[in-house]
């Protein structure tokens, strides 16, 4: 680790964490006192009458999802507090290799007498703590607005924390994939894009894995089939000797298989040819 | 020797970007690179900072292998490229004091590089023009005490004064006892900062040349009113002499003294001297095409 990197990576991400931490505490805070509004009944009649076909895609049955804790963990599954994690994670992970490849200022870093290898580890070091702080925010978020809810018996926020969990390991994921993908090619670009086509198969995958019962092989290949974090708070509230398992699982796989990437997009910068900036 | 390349080859599939590349730089030289666009010249400054995995041969630098160890080789340089781009948030003297740090160089002499190159330091990356940024850059390169300076370049984006203060400047590194490996397309530059050139083409070292060498050749040419009388066995050795329906063309590779005695007694007219220059030897390799200056 490089004490000069990792101060000049700080401050050139610090607004960018600054900002998403806010909206995440911000989004799962009014997330969760909306939650706490909806009538119950109606919801899951909205959804057993009217929206029957995307019942396959919920994590967890209706009535467990109506629960306040279901509720709650579900602002964890919220499009919203995703894309303000892919919004951290790509925008920091494409710019460790590709982005300053492009840029061209890997031109000049790489002339210092820094090993590459202490490049990689510097930002990405930033930007897994980024994942952590935001994890934590969102997890501060649903305390604070547990607190102002409307809930007849409102969840401990403790029991929550499996889903920060699950969320932070999403991010690690995240950021291990990205950075691969930064490490193969030549610009920011190229990266950004291929992480949004990456995110859109796997979505895709998963839609059609869960709707249909015949393609439901299709939800095992997609990585998204591990973050659970509904389920698994759900599930480790009321089931805890059957849920752990599948906790340590699912997370484990993601922060297991955004590791292996990151070690991978570091060996590969390290071997290979660092072309002229375009 | 500070630099020594053997057989130096980079292939990108069919592309050779650089064959078989044998030269040896010894200290306090300054080494120019001559070439046109895609001779090579980038190519093999990349491989000598280890950006770039040699297809085959060996490259070192103060006995350390360029590829292998690149970062014990970049404790001994400092880089300037071609188009040297820094970050853009940073104002210059912040750019400046992030470089010293990562070094741990001295502020000081970056800041008096600064001053000397007419920089505005409290001017943004991004708000610099091209020229302010490439001095900035040079201020960057220039400031730490390696023996080897690499600058593909330097003086690309610079406006005259200027570009005279950086040909100073590398006099001056010179003068300290460093090496310089300098990559131009201005061969008037070239000739007057450089001890000796390296002539790529298409990826090949064609010609290696001292300017001093250089210096001394002349081409005279002139028309002739009769026959030329034989020339003396002690100057043939260092002459071409070409006669053609136009007239003579005498090119001199020693002094030029005894052959002007010898010219003196030819039957010419309408006699031209002029020095041959690095010019003549970069056209030599690459002749100028229609349109070409």
């Amino acid at each position: 680790m490089n004490l000069v990197l990792l101060g000049r990576s700080l401050r050139d991400s610090w607004l960018l964490l600054v900002s998403c931490c806010a909206m995440a505490l911000g989004f799962t805070w009014l997330r969760v006192w909306v939650a706490s509004q909806i009538k119950v009944d109606a919801f899951i009649k909205f959804f057993s009458e009217s929206l029957q076909i995307f019942q396959g895609l919920l994590p967890v049955p209706i009535e467990d999802l109506a629960s306040p804790l279901g509720r709650v963990a579900f602002s964890f599954e919220e499009l919203g507090l995703l894309m303000l994690l892919g919004l951290w994670t790509v925008t920091r992970a494409t710019d460790c290799l590709a982005g300053r490849l492009g840029a061209g200022t890997m031109e000049m870093l790489l002339a210092q007498p820094v090993r590459r290898l202490t490049l990689v580890t510097t930002h990405t070091a930033v930007t897994l703590g980024g994942v952590l702080t935001m994890g934590a925010a969102s997890w501060l978020g649903v305390k604070f607005g547990l607190q102002f809810s409307k809930f007849e018996e409102a969840p401990e926020w403790t029991k929550l924390a499996p889903a920060a969990v699950n969320f932070i390991c999403l991010g690690v994921f995240i950021t291990g994939a990205a950075t691969l993908i930064s490490a193969l090619v030549r610009t920011r670009a190229q990266a950004v894009g291929m992480v949004i086509g990456f995110y859109v198969v796997e979505l895709m995958l998963m839609i059609i894995g869960r709707l249909n019962d015949r393609f439901e092989w299709m939800n095992r290949l997609t990585i998204l089939s591990v973050y659970e974090p509904t389920l698994l708070t759900i599930g480790l509230n009321r089931d805890p000797s059957v849920y752990w398992p599948l906790f340590w699982q699912y997370n484990g796989t993601l922060a297991g298989l955004g590791i292996a990437a990151l070690a991978t997009s570091a060996a590969i910068f390290c071997r290979r040819d660092v072309p002229a900036p375009l | 020797m500070l630099i020594q390349t053997e057989l130096l080859s980079k292939r990108y599939g069919h592309l050779a970007a650089l064959t078989d590349c044998t030269f040896d730089v010894p200290r306090g030289e300054i080494l120019g690179l001559l070439g046109p666009n895609g001779a090579g010249k980038t190519t093999l400054l990349r491989l000598l900072l280890g950006y770039l995995k040699p297809t085959s041969g060996t490259s070192r630098i103060d006995g350390l292998d360029c590829y292998s160890q690149s970062v014990a080789v970049h404790r001994q340089l400092a880089y300037l490229p071609g188009d040297a781009r820094l970050f853009r948030q940073l104002n210059g003297r912040q750019t400046l004091q992030f470089f010293a740090r990562l070094r741990r160089t001295s502020l000081e002499r970056s800041l008096r590089l600064a001053e000397r190159l007419q920089l505005d330091l409290t001017r943004r990356v991004r708000q610099m023009s091209t020229g302010m940024r490439q001095k900035l850059a040079l201020a960057v390169t220039l400031t730490p005490d390696v023996p080897l300076v690499i600058l593909d370049e330097p003086t690309a984006n610079l406006d005259p004064t200027v570009r005279r203060d950086v040909v100073e400047l590398i006099r001056e590194a010179r003068d300290e006892g460093k090496t310089i490996l300098f990559s131009s397309h201005v061969l008037s530059e070239v000739e007057d900062v450089c001890d000796r050139v390296l002539v790529l083409k298409a990826g090949r070292l064609v010609d290696t040349v001292r300017v001093v060498d250089v210096r001394r050749q002349h081409r005279i040419q002139a028309a002739l009113t009769g026959p030329l009388s034989p020339l003396p066995a002690q100057l043939a050795e260092d002459i071409d002499l070409r006669q053609d329906a136009a007239g003579v063309t005498v090119i001199s590779r020693g002094e030029l003294a005894p052959l002007l005695g010898w010219l003196a007694n030819q039957p010419l007219a309408k006699l031209q001297i002029e020095p041959i220059g690095l010019r003549s030897v970069y056209e030599r390799h690459h002749p100028a095409t229609n349109g070409d200056e």
